[in-house]
């Protein structure tokens, strides 16, 4: 009798602890696909993060060369290039010049606005040496953008003509203005005009592009 | 019988092990140096200033545009701005530039506005609402009192629209940092209207667990929690966490409530969560009553003060003001203020700026000299005590080295700026900054990428606009000599061009040429311009 009941007992716990572990196990695989899911996702956002970056482009950059057709090729330096449109390289503006230094064999030192990261970033995705800035071509400057005159301005529309990103707003005898958000800071404005109305002025550091400064 | 037991007892230890309150990683055991909390009574509420400021900036600092003009009475509640409302009934006086609460010093533009007297009290400026919606949430300006004054009708609306359903509504009242006590203060005096606000929260998201978190040291605020639950039933869940900073930190928080770890950058109503800090739900509540959100809980601590206090301060009011209503006197000693908490906080540039939603505390400190900065000896301090299971060690050597690829590999948008790491390092290494800096970086290259990219779409759609007029005039001049090739009599068909050109103006010369003088081209000002050597259409024909 009272070995049937121990036996029961002993069945019954056995049973009990095996329903509890597979409904742990069921439950619990919920709670751990879901960061394993998400610290997936984080690699994978990670990677595609860091894919674009210089570091994995530079490891191998003659045999990509070779796979890459011109015209990607041609994509690729122009997404290095700071877009300024400023023409100090000689070429009408960054496409035209990154056509130029894989179609032509350019120097890849003509770049003032880019400076010497610039460089270095190019030297490493087409396998070339680096070269320092070529000094003809102009100086590396910080920031800066175009401001009018207001005063000053006659109306004439010639700056509007030079903008090579259309941030400049007027009329024909009426004032002109820059838009600052859009302007590059290429200095094309100031030689045509007439009334040299055009300065050009360190651009002002908003509080959301402020950084802390880096611990000595 | 015996079963039944035995099978509930294994099932709720089951269910115990599956909610997975797992332990924080790392993080600190700090003295709490709590301030003297308002035990019983209301909080005290500062007086207005004469000046209130409130800066044009969103919680990511971009400039907010004005809606108003100085000059202009504006009534409480009243939009100032998108996202911003007027905090009191007052006149603008002025939309300049005056320091702000930053890090850096800068000053932004901020609508400064001279408050009539006689408003003691906050007043309702709208109609209560059955329940709560985000419109309301907006209209009231309500944004997060936890630190990243995030708007909160924002969070709702993604939460409701997120891709799975809401979850769980967690309601953070861990506040971790020392010296900080604001919203154990609120849940200690409004423990009552806490309650309702989580109810109407609840009520809101439709949520299927909400979720209370607080310390467990915060005794008396639990007590004042458990005896307003006592009044009125919630199904709401009250968890206790150790005291340990960073356990506030939310996205630690909800890998300790629910188990799901949260990559960085993921917004946690993605999955289903909606976390929103104790003060803010509070803020909520007022909102579907018809208060405006237009001032918080600031907890005033350090030294040279008579006791430190948690005062309800008006946003707008200039840290300098409060400090000293606070009866703080700077000839007590040399002292720096310090903004949000001794760990996550900075110090204030100025004290002319203005308490935000995000200002929780205000710490005086002693000015004392840095210890000086050792070279790493790789004790690995810091990585034990990092809540986010980071390598700070070697994180810094890639912040320091402007290697953003390689500090991304190594977690830099994990990181939360928490400054334990700082604490422990024996070596005195300023590891955060140094974090900091690297964000910023990576945020500036971001930034700059985008701007290049825009002005590349400038820069080709001109020479796209350039290329067509200049096909358009080609093809327009070949047409016409195309004609005049054809035409047997060039001589009479020129004078009949001109005697028909001529005819339109005749009549209506004086009251045409008027108009044209004065708007030349209205239509097109900026692009059609500048073509100087596009002669005349007219005249090429």
């Amino acid at each position: 009798m009272m070995s049937t009941l121990l036996a029961m007992v002993v069945f019954v716990v056995t049973l009990a602890l095996l329903g509890a572990v597979l409904g742990w196990l069921a439950a619990s695989s919920g709670a751990l696909t879901w960061p394993r899911l998400a610290r997936r996702k984080a690699a994978e956002a990670n990677a595609a993060v860091i894919e674009p970056g210089a570091g994995d482009t530079s490891i191998d950059p003659l045999a990509e060369q070779d796979e890459l057709p011109t015209e990607q090729l041609i994509e690729r330096v122009n997404a290095c290039l700071p877009q300024t449109q400023c023409a100090q390289c000689g070429h009408p503006g960054c496409r035209p010049y990154a056509t130029a230094i894989i179609a032509e064999d350019a120097p890849i030192n003509q770049c003032p606005p880019g400076g010497e990261a610039l460089i270095h970033e190019l030297a490493d995705l087409l396998g070339k040496a680096f070269v320092p800035l070529d000094a003809e071509r102009g100086e590396t400057k910080p920031p800066q953008v175009a401001l009018i005159d207001e005063p000053v301005c006659i109306g004439c529309t010639l700056c509007i003509a030079a903008c090579p990103v259309d941030a400049i707003v007027g009329a024909p005898k009426l004032m002109h203005t820059i838009i600052i958000d859009q302007c590059t800071g290429c200095e094309l404005c100031l030689p045509p005009c007439p009334v040299d109305c055009i300065t050009l002025v360190p651009a002002e550091e908003s509080l959301a592009q402020w950084r802390w400064p880096k611990p000595a | 019988m015996a079963l039944a037991k035995t099978c509930m007892k294994w099932l709720s230890l089951a269910a115990r092990l599956r909610s997975g309150r797992t332990r924080l990683h790392g993080g600190l055991r700090l003295p709490r140096n709590k301030p003297g909390l308002p035990v019983s009574g209301a909080i005290r509420s500062l007086a207005l200033p004469p000046q209130l400021i409130l800066p044009l900036l969103d919680y990511r600092r971009d400039v907010l545009t004005p809606r108003v003009q100085p000059g202009q009475q504006v009534e409480a509640g009243q939009r100032l701005a998108p996202g911003l409302i007027a905090t009191a009934r007052g006149r603008v006086v002025a939309i300049e530039a005056r320091p702000v609460i930053h890090p850096s010093g800068k000053s932004a533009l901020c609508i400064v506005l001279e408050p009539d007297a006689d408003q003691a009290h906050e007043t309702a400026c709208h109609e209560p609402l059955s329940s709560l919606t985000a419109e309301r949430l907006d209209d009231c300006g309500v944004q997060g009192l936890g630190g990243a004054a995030f708007a909160t009708a924002d969070k709702l609306r993604s939460a409701r629209q997120g891709d799975a359903p809401l979850q769980t509504l967690l309601i953070n009242a861990v506040e971790c940092e020392p010296q900080i006590a604001c919203d154990e203060a609120l849940l200690m005096c409004e423990a009552a209207a806490i309650i309702n606000a989580i109810e109407s929260l609840m009520q809101a998201t439709q949520c299927r667990r909400c979720v209370l978190a607080v310390e467990n040291d915060k005794t008396a605020a639990i007590d004042a929690i458990r005896h307003a639950l006592q009044e009125h039933p919630l199904d709401l869940e009250l968890v206790l966490l150790e005291p340990v900073y960073p356990a506030g930190a939310e996205r630690s928080l909800i890998r300790r409530i629910t188990g799901l770890s949260l990559p960085a950058g993921e917004r946690p109503a993605r999955h289903g969560i909606l976390s929103v800090n104790v003060a803010t739900a509070l803020a909520a509540h007022r909102a579907q009553l018809g208060y405006p959100l237009s001032s918080r809980v600031v907890t005033v601590s350090g030294e040279g003060l008579p006791e430190p206090v948690n005062v309800r301060v008006r946003f707008g009011t200039p840290v300098a003001e409060v400090l000293r209503q606070c009866g703080y006197s700077a000839a007590s000693g040399n002292h720096r203020i310090r903004a949000n908490g001794p760990l996550s906080g900075f110090d204030l540039p100025s004290l002319q700026a203005p308490v935000t939603a995000s200002t929780n505390c205000l710490g005086i400190h002693p000015v004392e000299s840095l210890p000086a900065v050792l070279p790493c000896i790789r004790c690995g301090a810091c990585e034990e005590v990092c809540p986010e299971q980071l390598l700070p060690q070697q994180l810094y050597w890639y912040a320091q080295a402007d290697d953003l690829p390689g500090s991304r590999r190594f977690g830099l948008d994990s990181c939360i700026t928490c400054g334990c790491c700082d604490l422990v390092c024996p070596s005195s290494i300023p590891l955060t900054q140094s974090f900091r800096h690297a964000r910023d970086a990576q945020r500036e290259q971001a930034r700059q990428e985008r701007m290049a990219e825009l002005s590349l779409q400038r820069y080709q759609a001109r020479e796209q606009r350039l290329q067509d007029r200049a096909a358009a005039r080609e093809e327009k001049r070949r047409l016409a000599k195309a004609q005049l090739n054809t035409s047997r009599d060039p001589i009479a068909d020129a004078l009949a061009r001109a005697r028909n050109r001529r005819k339109p103006h005749a009549s209506p010369r004086n009251a045409a040429s008027q108009p044209s003088a004065s708007a030349p081209r209205p239509e097109t000002p900026a692009t059609d311009a500048p073509e100087q050597d596009n002669p005349p259409e007219d005249r090429s024909s």
